[in-house]
């Protein structure tokens, strides 16, 4: 059975990466930033960035993306 | 103060409670959303106009064709106006936020079934919220010998959503919408219809016999607001032995004309099978992760000087065609051979092969689209300005050489006077271009989106004065684009609607048409 840490990173390299690893949106990985802030953006979307829905993404796979990119070592 | 950040218009605050109350009990507490914090992810658009003008005043979430049967009973009660989405990613079009302030947004992304795909017959039926990305890992866990096509949101868009706006993608089944075969649709009244031979007792060939018997209405459930489409079948292409994509550059914006020409015998007589594109310097720009701030730090349009220095940097054409042969290695072989002589004849264009391009973007990205592989790097295009503001102004063209040079010319020219950049391509067809101008601009800059307000105006209305209308618009502009084609049309349209939805319950106001 998958983690929760393993959840998130699911999501995240089958959605977030295809612009967060691919120079279209920043780097996520290795920030520190709080789970909080990565669960805003992604909910209210940012400039380019648009938004995800509760059906996009439900709160505890969001939850778990905000958890594994907050504590996510840097790339390299 | 209201409980609620915003009402349907022309419903009173008790009327609404009561079809909430319903929507609960048909739903559940957790399927109907009126928090504005949960409202809140519906209510992100590109466009040049007020957020607030296409808030929503509750989301429902429905999973079964009964549930929506019955989510219709209640508006039809209370006369409360929903606004159906699928998948929700149209970008540059509206994205997943109402036409109109107030109307209560049926998110259909949780009814995401992949009914059926036939690996022999080349067919899928899906349900609205399947995304192109798990039909692709279905064909590929399952090893189905078959082709997706899709627009490049690819990876979170989905084929109902798109095929129900008549979107494109670029393989050989780019005409999505043309590809399309059978569709059920909950009606206003909430009876269920299922088109083409879906309706007969028994039936096997609903996805591979597209007329059926009598009036064929698929089309007309496709940019209307006469039901709400709970499946639809299309087909798929089955997966050559050899995909061979390639470009061609063109150093000059003035070879336009002449590419096109030398394209449209190709396409026609479809030894170039796919939706073909001509992508301009900045479209490849911003999908190659260059920035107009890498550049420039001043406002308003960016000069053809700093164009043709990007060019140059970037190893970028005026003009960038990519294409993609399919087949047995002798088929293409064949036609490689037609191509690259059509090429050389003219005299001007480079070709690059795959092998010359390696892992470069935006080779990679457009190979990936050309073989229905997901990829988001064309969201590129949303870095260029920055700001988040999008807006796709699509004209139809002929495609011939003058008129597309025309286009082009007349775009660029309006844009410029407003201070934004020509980012556009055409996506050729086989005897038309929808050539699709991304008007991009700093959304959280006021002044620039009102100049980008009316640069859309203008633009619609300087095409429209040559005879030119676009095939699709984002929201705020559904009812300014449906003048474009006349009043006989917009009667016939409205007498529809009111024979099929009386009380102007689905999505009142979609592509112009209402009560």
């Amino acid at each position: 059975p998958a983690s929760a840490d393993d959840k998130g990173r699911r999501f995240y390299e089958k959605v977030c990466a295809r612009c967060h690893e691919a120079d279209i949106g920043p780097v996520l990985l290795g920030r520190r930033l709080p789970p909080v802030f990565f669960k805003t953006i992604a909910r209210s979307g940012f400039n380019a960035m648009p938004a995800f829905r509760i059906t996009d993404v439900d709160e505890a796979t969001l939850q778990a993306v905000a958890e594994y990119l907050s504590t996510s070592k840097p790339k390299n | 103060m209201s409980k609620y950040s915003v009402l349907p218009k022309n419903v009173s605050e008790r009327d609404f409670d009561a079809a909430i109350q319903e929507f609960t009990a048909i739903l559940g507490a957790d399927n109907v959303l009126t928090a504005a914090d949960k409202l809140l992810p519906y209510g992100k658009i590109m466009m040049s106009v007020a957020t607030e003008q296409h808030a929503a005043s509750a989301v429902l979430l429905a999973t079964t064709v009964e549930q929506i049967q019955a989510v219709v009973k209640v508006c039809n009660t209370y006369k409360v106006p929903i606004w159906t989405i699928s998948t929700g990613r149209n970008f540059g079009y509206g994205s997943a936020a109402p036409i109109e302030r107030g109307q209560v947004v049926l998110d259909l992304r949780l009814m995401n079934k992949i009914i059926h795909i036939d690996p022999e017959l080349c067919t899928a039926l899906v349900e609205p919220g399947v995304t192109y990305q798990q039909l692709y890992d279905y064909i590929e866990e399952n090893q189905l010998p078959l082709m997706l096509s899709f627009s490049a949101p690819s990876a979170i868009a989905g084929p109902l959503g798109n095929t129900m706006d008549r979107g494109v993608g670029y393989t050989p089944y780019g005409e999505h919408f043309l590809m399309q075969c059978g569709m059920e649709v909950v009606l206003p009244n909430g009876e269920v219809l299922r088109t083409g031979m879906g309706s007969v007792k028994g039936d096997k060939a609903w996805q591979v016999f597209k007329w059926g018997y009598g009036p064929t209405l698929d089309g007309m459930f496709t940019q209307s607001n006469y039901g709400i489409c709970t499946k639809m079948g299309f087909w798929l292409m089955p997966k050559p032995p050899v995909f061979k994509p390639f470009e061609i550059q063109f150093d000059e914006e003035s070879d336009i004309s002449e590419i096109v020409e030398m394209l449209r015998p190709l396409r026609i007589a479809q030894i170039i099978p796919n939706s073909v594109v001509i992508a301009g310097t900045l479209w490849e720009a911003a999908t190659c992760n260059t920035r107009r701030s890498d550049y420039l730090t001043t406002p308003g349009a960016t000069p053809d000087s700093v164009l043709k220095q990007i060019q140059k940097d970037k190893h970028l054409g005026a003009w960038n065609v990519y294409a993609a042969l399919y087949g047995t290695p002798e088929q293409v072989e064949v036609n490689w051979k037609i191509v690259t002589d059509v090429v050389k004849k003219s005299g001007k264009g480079r070709v690059i092969t795959q092998e010359e391009a390696g892992d470069t973007q935006p080779f990679k990205y457009r190979a990936q689209l050309m073989s229905g592989v997901p990829n988001l790097q064309e969201f590129g295009l949303y870095n260029w300005r920055g700001g988040g503001g999008s807006m796709w102004f699509a004209p139809v063209s002929q495609a011939r050489g003058s008129e597309c040079e025309k286009q082009m010319k007349l775009a660029k020219t309006i844009l410029n006077k407003h201070g934004l950049d020509y980012v556009g391509e055409f996506i050729v067809g086989w005897r038309d271009m929808h050539h699709v101008i991304d008007v991009l601009f700093d959304r959280s800059n006021p002044e620039e989106t009102e100049r980008a307000n009316a640069c859309f105006h203008e633009l619609l209305d300087a095409f429209e004065h040559e005879g030119y209308a676009v095939y699709r618009v984002n929201t705020a502009f559904q009812e300014r684009v449906a003048q474009s084609y006349g009043q006989v049309k917009r009667n016939i349209e409205r007498t529809i609607k009111r024979a099929l939805d009386p009380n102007g319950i689905i999505a009142p106001g979609k592509c112009g048409i209402d009560i």
